[in-house]
């Protein structure tokens, strides 16, 4: 597997759109495979599972030919498809299932992950790596933390997303950091090697 | 939580949490989410195509049927207006072919059985129409027969131009 890269992958050839927009199933197929695995990493690191983040990727896609006709191409292609991945994994985390969920942290009473974190806490010697430390935040808290310090997005852009407050986003962010401050552990920089650098700071 | 993470030989900083995430790998989807693309927008096309493939069919078959007509009886005269105003339909539609640049797609072989019927169709009907004796009646319904062929290809080509439009 690929390492994360954090810079905007390659733009779609030139004509790929415009194909896809026509109607051109290689066409289609093409811009998939180019930004499938990229799109699939963000909604998975949000929603923290595979199968909603399987459904996030198809709803996207599925969409992406109509909502084409919206894209003028005024900025990198990766930074408009990404809004509509972080859209739909918003939505699904909004759904009734999550929304208990998202209540108890939004109301700072952290029950649920409190509860959560307790029973966690039990299994930090299991973190083993970065992965699953990054499982075990709160959904918010994950997308949040993702969000920022992977795609780079600012604590305003966060809060639009998520409508939502800056200082919602920003104490987000604190928390998913304290509680991956406390899961890592020294193998999981070692095994990453990031270890060395760590060491150095 | 703290007698826990002093162990640790290190702590993490913000920024080196974030640059912590980013080594972690790209993951891939499964196939299946691509199949499950494929079969959605599979039956997309298929509902968008439904009805222009019968309208197609259609106009094929009452191209079909006038070419086997006999002759008919005579006619009072042409009706010049009718026969002019049905030929810049036939022009106004070949020029929105043009305009969906029909050559640029790849197209299914059900798609293209269909275009390729529609295609035989304004042929023939063109053929007749080069005939140097026609009767008035006839001309205006070889152009009428030749506008409707002409609309189901321009459907056709439109449709799979912007199937999920």
């Amino acid at each position: 597997m690929a390492e994360m890269d954090n810079t905007f992958p390659p733009e779609p050839p030139a004509g790929l759109l415009d194909r896809v927009r026509a109607g051109d199933d290689p066409a289609f197929e093409a811009l998939y495979r180019l930004y499938a695995g990229r799109a699939y990493t963000l909604a998975h690191r949000m929603l923290g599972q595979r199968e909603p983040a399987e459904e996030v990727l198809q709803e996207v896609f599925m969409d992406l030919v109509a909502a084409l006709a919206a894209y003028r191409g005024d900025g990198p292609f990766w930074a408009w498809l990404r809004r509509m991945v972080v859209n739909r994994a918003l939505m699904r985390m909004r759904s009734e299932r999550s929304r208990p969920r998202l209540v108890a942290v939004e109301d700072g009473h952290d029950s649920w992950l409190d509860e959560v974190a307790s029973r966690q806490y039990e299994r930090v010697h299991q973190a083993r790596d970065l992965d699953a430390a990054l499982a075990q935040l709160s959904p918010v808290s994950r997308a949040v933390v993702w969000l920022h310090d992977v795609e780079g997005w600012t604590h305003p852009e966060i809060a639009a997303a998520m409508d939502r407050s800056v200082s919602f986003s920003k104490s987000q962010l604190a928390r998913a950091h304290a509680r991956l401050r406390d899961l890592l552990s020294q193998e999981v920089l070692d095994e990453s090697g990031y270890g060395s650098t760590v060491g150095a700071a | 939580m703290n007698q826990d993470t002093d162990r640790l030989s290190v702590r993490l900083d913000d920024s080196e949490i974030a640059r912590a995430l980013r080594t972690l790998p790209q993951l891939e989807p499964s196939e299946r989410v691509w199949q499950r693309i494929q079969a959605r927008r599979g039956r997309r096309q298929h509902r968008w195509y439904g009805p222009a493939l019968a309208i197609a069919a259609t106009a094929v078959m009452a191209v079909a049927l006038t070419l086997m007509l006999p002759a008919a009886p005579p006619d009072p005269g042409p009706d010049a207006d009718a026969l002019a105003d049905l030929a810049a339909q036939s022009d106004e539609l070949e020029r929105l072919l043009v305009g969906l640049d029909p050559d640029a797609r790849v197209l299914d072989m059900e798609t293209a059985g269909t275009i390729v019927a529609l295609e035989d169709g304004i042929a023939a009907v063109d053929g007749r129409l080069r005939r140097a004796a026609l009767r008035p009646n006839e001309a205006e319904l070889l152009w009428q027969q030749r506008v409707e062929l002409m609309r189901a290809l321009v459907g056709v080509h439109a449709t799979n131009a912007s199937i999920e439009f």
